[in-house]
């Protein structure tokens, strides 16, 4: 399988979307190879586009992209790391750094100790750090128990010179409005007590792409946005077409066999879970019923043909009476945007139960890449 | 060209060569045709093939013309390399993807993850996006860095199992892109704990555990992992 990366529907998308959050900052989320549209040309072409603030997930992935160059003076922010990682590097590379606990702040700390005594000259004190209070979602971020604790610490280690707490974030659960709401107050709570403390955080960030565009109220100083940016929709119905958004991911396969299959005529094509498709399908509300076996398509000759079944390196679709009949190697857009009457992602998600950036990404990481400016 | 990041060390896909081995010994080296396809199903092509012909394998196979192309030069010396289309069964045998129908078999890969962060909750504290995961009661829940971007079906949240400290842990709630929740109950997993999957020597969870968990075919859960996840070999079964 191939897929295509329209860089022009990235600007597009990200002038849409800076626009909207305007005057809170757009910050693009590029971790996991830019969902597998590939972070080097997706950074490249935000860069561009006057985005300057990079969501990258990890030390590791930050300290490439910055090393790359691609990045600039641009923030570079890393949040999933244990007390055990490498934060030389992250000082080194100037990431900043999303701390959940005392014990990360204090290895933070520790760390700009060693790179001063190895006189690097790259280091730039204090170290940029985002403080996380859990509001709900009970992954990472510090209960609210613990917030006084982790800003009392952060404090010290700011008075100290190490660190600057420039930011305060959290994640929200989006279940419902009510819920959400909860969360923002857990979340201002913990703004209130920082700017208490002696701190000053200037970057106040909540919202993904679904909160963010919606509701002004969730935007504060900047926005982590990462499927929007790629016009994957949420699902649930609402596609990029409703969000004034276009794909930026195609995917490509070519028909290797058509025939006909107890009466109905079939293209088989060259693509199947093994270049990433999933190959399971659930109901979206989590339950195991029996699903039909249709409810996605693909589009052959500008027709959309209903997927009847994905195998291992092969899919096979239904094909209907067309003006010109389907020959093989002829090219099937398995995937694609709206705008060009494709089946998008958010359809495929929909139907198999989950959510277009985990087809996006296993595709996206597997897959060769072409990249095209529309 | 493209960006393939390594992402951070704390999650690892075992592969123990003498697994493989032991597989092919079952089959038959003579005999047996060993697929490549999909980078050896996400265990390694170039390691897979040298342990195998090492083990009287001389004859491999992948799916098509390009994958053909792309390992051709990594093969041992000697061995042939045909394209032909996936054999699950055969695969699933290889590769000890389902020893409970496979009489005989090992898993070759072990996946596993170090807890990164634990945090208490009390009963009927809503997990991760959409609250979907409520805890049974007061307990506590260990955060590991595995999400669908590594491979790890999304699906998996509220269906599947891991074992840590030989225990069988619930996964709490969805699975998102970088991370889930484990829920270890009234005891606290310590940063840095193994989390294991599938795989592990002790257990009969396998990948097929794990595929029938979300109704998925056997062989198409290992090759997601794909590069995202460092792989370790074990047994020191080739001579380098």
């Amino acid at each position: 399988m191939r897929v295509i990366i329209d860089t022009g529907a990235y600007r597009r998308n990200l002038a849409v979307l800076s626009a909207r959050l305007d005057p809170a900052q757009l910050m693009a989320v590029v971790k996991d190879d830019a969902y597998g549209h590939g972070a080097l040309q997706m950074v490249r072409v935000a860069r561009e586009c006057g985005v300057s603030a990079f969501a990258v997930l990890d030390i590791t992935t930050g300290v490439s992209l910055r090393a790359s160059g691609v990045l600039g003076d641009a923030i570079a922010f890393a949040w999933l790391f244990d007390a055990a990682d490498d934060f030389a590097s992250a000082i080194e590379h100037e990431i900043d750094l999303g701390v959940s606990n005392v014990e990360v702040l204090d290895a933070i700390a520790a760390a700009t100790s060693l790179v001063e005594n190895s006189g690097h000259d790259a280091l730039r004190l204090p170290v940029r750090v985002h403080l996380k209070i859990d509001s709900g979602l009970h992954r990472n971020g510090a209960a609210p128990h613990e917030w006084a604790a982790l800003i009392t610490r952060a404090k010290h280690w700011q008075d100290e010179g190490r660190i600057e707490v420039v930011g305060v974030w959290t994640h929200i659960g989006e279940a419902s409005a009510e819920d959400d709401d909860t969360s923002r107050n857990v979340f201002e709570s913990a703004v209130d007590q920082s700017r208490g403390v002696g701190l000053n955080p200037t970057l106040r960030h909540l919202a993904a792409s679904a909160a963010s565009f919606e509701r002004v109220d969730f935007r504060y100083d900047l926005a982590r946005v990462g499927g929007f940016t790629y016009g994957i929709g949420p699902g649930s119905g609402i596609g990029p077409a409703d969000l004034g958004l276009e794909a930026v991911m195609s995917a490509h396969a070519s028909v290797v066999r058509v025939g006909d299959v107890d009466g109905q005529s079939v293209a088989v094509l060259d693509c199947g879970y093994l270049d990433g498709l999933p190959a399971w399908r659930l109901a979206s509300d989590g339950s195991n019923e029996e699903l039909p076996k249709t409810g996605y398509d693909v589009v052959i000759a500008g027709v959309r043909c209903p997927v009847l079944s994905v195998e291992a390196d092969t899919m096979s679709v239904a094909l209907r009476e067309t003006a010109s009949p389907v020959q093989v190697g002829d090219e099937a857009v398995v995937f694609g945007s709206h705008l060009r009457r494709e089946p998008v992602l958010q359809e495929w998600a929909d139907a198999l139960g989950t959510v277009g950036e985990e087809i996006a990404v296993r595709v996206g990481l597997r897959a060769e890449r072409e990249y095209r400016e529309s | 060209m493209t960006l393939r990041i390594q992402a951070g060390p704390q999650r690892e896909a075992r592969i123990s060569l003498a697994h493989l081995v032991s597989n092919i010994a079952v089959l038959g080296a003579d005999s047996m045709t060993l697929d490549l396809t999909a980078d050896a199903f996400g265990h390694g092509a170039q390691r897979i093939a040298r342990a195998a012909a090492e083990a009287g394998v001389s004859t491999f196979t992948v799916r098509s013309e390009r994958e053909a192309a792309q390992i051709q030069d990594v093969l041992p010396r000697g061995t042939t390399l045909g394209v032909g289309r996936v054999d699950e069964h055969s695969v699933t045998h290889s590769y000890g993807l389902d020893p409970a129908r496979h009489r005989g078999t090992k898993p070759v890969m072990r996946l596993s993850a170090r807890v990164l962060a634990v945090k208490q909750v009390a009963a009927d504290a809503g997990v991760s996006y959409g609250y979907t995961w409520r805890a049974p009661h007061d307990g506590w829940l260990a955060l590991v860095p595995l999400g669908y971007g590594d491979g790890f079906v999304r699906a998996w949240g509220n269906r599947a199992v891991a074992q840590w400290h030989g225990m069988r842990c619930e996964l709490a709630g969805r699975v998102a892109m970088d991370a889930h929740s484990i829920f270890t109950g009234g005891q606290s997993a310590t940063v840095g704990d193994e989390v294991v999957y599938f795989g592990d020597a002790d257990s009969d969870v396998t990948a097929a555990t794990f595929a029938e968990a979300v109704g998925a075919p056997v062989v198409s859960i290992t090759p997601a992992f794909g590069s995202r996840i460092p792989r370790t070999f074990t047994d020191r079964v080739d001579a380098s």
